[in-house]
């Protein structure tokens, strides 16, 4: 029997699970959506694995992989489900967790409030040992009091998991192993997170808050994987779960769970980001986009550069102010970046106090919803605003399955808005249309800023319910030239699973100045990480299977805070000086405008992601042939670019024939959504399915 | 003109959202090009857009208040010397001139005109607190600004595009971290840049003539929003004392406030309050004006963004002499350890009028220590790091622990602090009890012990505050406790340098903030988890 082709992928979303199954083979794909049960989110993942092999008529030992995508980790942090957790810590730094870095994420705010510790006063413990920058013991560790204090935690506090950070951990890491190994010895039940296993880089309270939340989400992710591959097994599957990591690889969901499991609270959002890499490749030439999703309560962002999504080392999780910067927990792992903004379907349309329009970050969420939907919705939406200007077709949402009310939302945007402000109804729809897409517009712009990216030049792949329905606008306000709906949106996290590859991020701490750096330690440090990656891909991917080792140094301006992660060419071939000088300074520049003259550099850190290259994701399109027109009718539809409400064509995606060149203005429905766009644009459908939208020169 | 009186609600909204976003492009790209450990893990900088008269009409988000209102009267003051129609493209004018700016030496204001075609359309400002400004450096016994640094007039940095080389050398040669100074000028100039290209990028797709119309509505509509906050405040006349340290242990130094209010207007005045000392406590006016009206904005306007709408409606005043608005030559370099407390005079007085909307003093203001010497590596180093008291109560919640306020300062990290500094931190953990008791508690302090590891002596100037005056509870809550300074474990006080040779150790107690409303009424299950965690 040839090798089995199928592989098969399971992305828990909040309302949905998708299952994305494709016979590589043939490049065949089947999608199922079923409603995820948020109880025991295995259950859904199971039943849809079930649903969709029952429906193809695929024997589950033709399936090779199955690719896991869940927000069970995040939801854990968010919820406050995680374990009962205890800390040991260096005496005298105990509270390093709480103070956090003591400033205030809102300066105005006097009621601001701070996430509640993972672990209480009560059971972060200390121990009298200490270890200075260099690696010199002052207080030696002593292993009875470990002992003690372990004893106590475990006995007397009842703890089931327990975090081991101490100070410079991250570049001497003797004293926290010693502590783990004794944890081992006495409690071998316990689960531990070590700090510079989990992020082995400087800042005490950003380390520990990372150490913290694994050691928070471990217990019931072991469960939860646990659960995730029983059932598997008892379909047939010979292989375990794969898990989609927070920096866009995926790797065996068992070793995930018992070794670090923060590295995938992001699992999801970074799935997405992964899919539209891939739309990015497949249908770009120059594949450099921004990646757009939004869906009912947020909008989120990433930006893909020659196809790969950027990856940052910091971000937060558990934000008590959802959308503040500093008021989550912070992480220093590697992870998609992804920018989440408060903007979406649901967000509410308000006057504020200064007598100006709003939209969010209040939503409506699904419950009760836009006022269109009927569902006991009072306060005018963004969707509501979307119907009224012919975005929307009321008669055709999701497919028919739901009757949008327009009169009602005309009702309450006069009540709510027009009145007050001494405007039309249709002036307000656009209103609120223009000002959520400027409130989206002035963070990606600041993303961008921040990254060193002219904008221009990208393309931007819209997904979501509402993503398709906000591109046009948005690009053209941030001054993009095209505009990517790719096949397959609805399920797109789902997709991402199945073109990530299996990889492991790494990270040691290395300070150096660039001139003094002992390459021959460095070279060391790459040897020793390739061998940890190579055993943490053994189980996915077998032994003896190709394995790349893509490096990267962490260098800085002496006497700066922040540092530049600069990608090395090859795999094991030399480091030459005078790359990673112009890899500096190339990317420096990039980002912050100009390079300070005559400043020595210095080496912070190294970096390796080990991955096993395989051969990119091939999907045929389906596309109905049910021998319909793909002009469906015409409606007036709302246009800044047309100075109003211009008749508009209306297409079926299904049924658009490839390649013709058709002009805008617009709109192309979907069964999830519908695709907008302006008079100042052609598009064409291209041969793997996508819409590809190019504006008029 | 037309056009601009057609600007809607919508549109208005739209635009205004664009002008904070290009100011924070710019404030992000100067945050993370800075050199100086003060702007980059303290944020302490600024950027703004402004009027071609100078007011402002938008700031960056992410600002300490100390700059709140000096960019604008540091800009009218460049005027007064190049007026306008001398300007061209390509200049940028800098100062640091503690009286028309933010009030000591080592803040530099930078402001360039932005130019829309040849119309001059406004400016672009930044200010960034140096790692260094020459002189004596934190000296307690400083007695005039001569003592205090390098003093830079208003003079154009640039001209017309070309740097001014004996300015730019003669500022290198006066500070002790001549690269780092002159790095961070570079990206206050280059944030400037960003913001004007930002601001006509906007009127050409707007298709404006000027920002007139645009900043007048902000303006209008921000000041219209603070004079109804204003007239939610009864009327009357308020006063309060607040009494602060000064660094002869001897002489505190008093601070008078009233507040009248008269339907939508209000008026602070510092009248009454100490004369100016020989000593660089000496707020200047803009530096009190900036911290009070942080204070009143929190209070009654917090969501509304920074512009000169916001103070339209308020006036606050000192007489010309006393500490809060010195006359030059005064030394002013510790202008945060009093400046600050116009926040707590201000607190303590609007209390009275609004006394369930204003929080219990918190143990800050500002806890830094000034060091100075050799590294470990024998090069010589120059930095200021702060620690945080506790948060005073709120008057529905306990106020947090170790919390910068009113500044905005982030501690340095224990692990890059040991790698950058000959110090070693044996302990940095709250105080328990620090926090006084109430209805809700305040944030504890900390303390925090480190140990001098240098070979050769280093010079440590600690910015105590709070050693006789304890931040005080609201409406029946408890105050907070005192500050406490050990030198390797006698209690000492502050103020003066210490000279400190390896392994002394010094010891800061921070103290914890204010309690609000009476400690009976505290929920008892909040008391029991005080105790569980050693709290109080």
């Amino acid at each position: 029997m040839s090798q089995p082709s199928c592989r098969l992928a399971i992305d828990v979303g909040g309302t949905f699970t998708d299952v994305v199954l494709i016979d590589d083979d043939s490049a065949k794909v089947w999608f199922a959506k079923i409603l995820s049960t948020p109880e025991d989110p295995s259950l859904g993942s199971l039943a849809g694995a079930g649903e969709i092999l029952q429906r193809t008529a695929i024997s589950s030992a033709l399936v090779r992989d199955v690719v896991h995508a869940t927000t069970v980790a995040t939801n854990a942090v968010l919820e406050g489900k995680g374990a009962r957790m205890g800390m040991i810590t260096t005496a005298g730094f105990r509270d390093a967790l709480e103070m956090g870095r003591e400033a205030r994420y809102d300066i105005y705010d006097l009621g601001l409030r701070m996430p509640e510790p993972l672990v209480p006063r009560q059971r972060r413990l200390e121990i009298n040992e200490r270890i200075d920058f260099d690696g010199n013991a002052l207080t030696p560790l002593d292993e009875a009091e470990v002992g003690a204090v372990l004893t106590q935690l475990v006995e007397e506090a009842g703890i089931d998991s327990l975090a081991i950070c101490l100070l410079h951990g991250y570049a001497h890491p003797d004293h926290e192993a010693r502590v783990a190994g004794i944890a081992a010895r006495l409690f071998p039940s316990l689960t531990v997170s070590v700090s510079h296993q989990v992020s082995a880089e400087v800042r005490e309270f950003e380390r520990t808050s990372t150490t913290v939340v694994d050691a928070y989400v471990k217990p019931l992710v072991q469960t939860y994987v646990g659960r995730l591959n029983q059932g598997l097994a008892d379909l047939g599957m010979r292989q375990e779960a794969s898990m989609m990591l927070s920096h866009g690889g995926i790797g065996p969901a068992s070793d995930v769970a018992d070794t670090f499991p923060v590295r995938m609270i992001e699992s999801g959002p970074a799935a997405g980001a992964i899919a539209a890499a891939h739309f990015a490749r497949e249908a770009l030439e120059q594949p450099d986009a921004i990646a757009f999703d939004m869906g009912g309560t947020t909008a989120k962002i990433s930006v893909i550069q020659d196809g790969e999504p950027a990856i940052t080392h910091e971000f937060e999780v558990g934000h008590v102010h959802r959308f503040k910067r500093g008021s989550g927990f912070p992480l220093q792992i590697s992870a998609i970046e992804l920018l989440e903004i408060g903007a979406g379907g649901g967000s509410i349309a308000h006057v504020n106090d200064l007598g100006l329009l709003n939209v969010g970050p209040k939503s409506a969420g699904a419950d009760p919803g836009p006022v269109c939907y009927g569902q006991g919705g009072t306060q005018p939406t963004v969707t509501d605003a979307d119907l009224l200007l012919g975005y929307l077709d009321p008669a055709h949402f999701l497919g028919g399955d739901m009757a949008l009310d327009v009169a009602a939302v005309e009702a309450a945007i006069e009540a709510d808005i027009a009145g007050r402000l001494g405007m039309t109804v249709e002036q307000i729809a656009w209103g609120v249309h223009d000002v959520v897409n400027e409130s989206m517009a002035a963070a990606i712009r600041a993303h961008a800023a921040e990254k060193g990216i002219d904008l221009r030049n990208f393309a931007m792949i819209a997904f979501g319910g509402a993503g398709p329905v906000h591109a046009y606008a948005l690009a053209r306000k941030l001054g993009l030239r095209r505009l990517l709906c790719p096949f397959g949106a609805g399920v797109a996290s789902a997709i991402g699973c199945l073109a990530a590859l299996p990889a492991v991020e790494l990270v040691t701490a290395h300070f150096a100045r660039l001139d003094a750096v002992d390459w021959a330690a460095v070279g060391d440090h790459y040897r020793a990480m390739r061998r940890a990656g190579e055993a943490a891909l053994a189980k996915l991917i077998g032994a003896d299977s190709t394995i790349v080792m893509q490096r990267s140094i962490d260098m800085r301006c002496q006497g700066q805070g922040y540092s530049v992660t600069v990608p090395i060419s090859g795999d094991e071939v030399e480091i030459s000086l005078s790359e990673l000088n112009a890899g500096f300074a190339e990317i420096y520049q990039n980002v912050y405008g100009h390079l300070p003259p005559d400043v020595p550099l210095e080496v912070v850190g190294l970096r390796a992601r080990v991955l096993n290259p395989r051969p990119k994701l091939e999907i045929a399109p389906v596309i109905e042939q049910t021998g319909g027109t793909a002009l469906k009718g015409k409606r007036p539809v709302y246009f800044e670019a047309a100075g109003g409400y211009v008749e508009t064509a209306i297409y079926d995606r299904y049924q658009l024939p490839l390649a013709d060149v058709f002009q805008g203005p617009a709109i192309i429905e979907e069964r999830e959504t519908s695709i907008v766009t302006g008079p100042d644009t052609t598009f064409y459908l291209d041969p793997a399915g996508n819409i590809i939208i190019d504006f008029k020169e | 003109m037309d056009k601009l009186d057609e600007l809607d609600p919508i549109t208005v909204e739209v635009l205004w959202t664009r002008l904070i976003s290009v100011i924070d492009e710019a404030a992000l790209a100067l945050h993370r090009t800075s050199f100086s450990t003060v702007v980059r893990e303290s944020h302490d900088y600024t950027c703004m857009v402004l009027a071609p008269d100078g007011q402002s009409v938008a700031q960056a988000t992410r600002s300490i208040p100390s700059f709140i209102g000096t960019l604008p009267m540091s800009v009218r003051a460049f005027l007064a010397k190049y007026p306008a129609d001398t300007l061209r493209p390509g200049d940028v004018i800098i100062s640091n001139d503690p009286w028309i700016g933010t009030g000591h030496l080592p803040d530099l204001t930078i402001a360039a005109p932005i130019f829309y075609g040849d119309t001059l359309v406004g400016f672009a400002g930044s200010i960034a607190h140096m790692a260094d400004i020459g002189g004596r450096r934190r000296a307690p016994d400083n007695k005039d600004i001569y003592e205090e640094g390098l003093q830079i007039p208003i003079l154009k940095l640039y001209e017309a595009g070309r740097r001014n080389e004996t300015l730019y050398e003669i500022i290198r040669q006066n500070v002790r971290v001549p690269d780092e100074v002159s790095g961070d000028i570079h990206a206050m100039v280059g944030a400037c840049q960003r913001m004007s290209t930002g601001v006509t990028d906007l009127l050409a797709e707007y298709a404006m003539p000027d920002m007139w119309g645009l900043a007048n509505r902000i303006m209008d509509l921000t000041e219209a929003a603070m004079r109804r906050a204003i007239e939610q405040i009864p009327d009357g006349s308020y006063s309060s004392v607040t009494k602060i340290d000064s660094f002869d242990s001897q002489n505190s130094l008093e601070m008078q406030c009233r507040i009248d209010i008269r339907g939508a207007e209000l008026v602070a005045d510092f009248a009454g309050s100490s004369p100016q000392n020989p000593s660089p406590l000496n707020s200047v006016l803009g530096y009190t004006q900036a911290y009070s009206t942080y204070a009143l904005k929190c209070v009654l306007l917090p969501d509304v963004p920074n512009n000169e709408g916001n103070f339209r409606p308020i006036a606050i005043q000192a007489p010309e002499g006393c500490f809060l608005n010195p006359k030059y030559p005064a030394a002013v370099e510790a202008r945060a350890t009093v400046g600050h407390y116009c926040t707590s005079a201000i607190f303590n007085t609007l209390a009275k009028a609004l006394p369930d909307r204003v929080p219990a003093e918190s143990g800050v203001p500002l806890h830094g220590f000034a060091m100075s010497g050799w590294n470990n590596d024998d090069r010589p180093f120059s930095t200021i790091f702060f620690f945080n008291g506790g948060q005073g109560a709120r008057p529905d919640q306990d106020g947090i622990s170790t919390l910068s306020f009113p500044t905005n300062v982030s501690t340095t990290p224990v692990e890059v602090l040991e790698r950058g500094v000959p110090v070693r931190i044996h302990d940095k953990s709250f105080l328990p009890g620090s926090g006084g008791a109430g209805k809700f508690r305040g944030g504890l302090g900390q303390r925090v012990a480190m140990e001098i590891t240098s070979p050769r002596p280093v010079t440590l100037v600690v910015l105590s505050q709070r050693l006789n005056f304890p931040p005080v509870g609201r409406n029946g809550g408890e105050n907070g406790s005192l500050e406490k300074i050990l030198l390797n474990g006698d209690e000492v006080e502050g103020g003066t340098p210490f000279r400190l040779n390896k392994g002394d150790v010094i010891t800061l107690d921070l103290p914890g903030g204010g309690g609000f409303g009476v400690a009976q009424e505290r929920e008892p299950k909040l008391h029991a988890a005080d105790m569980a965690d050693g709290l109080v």
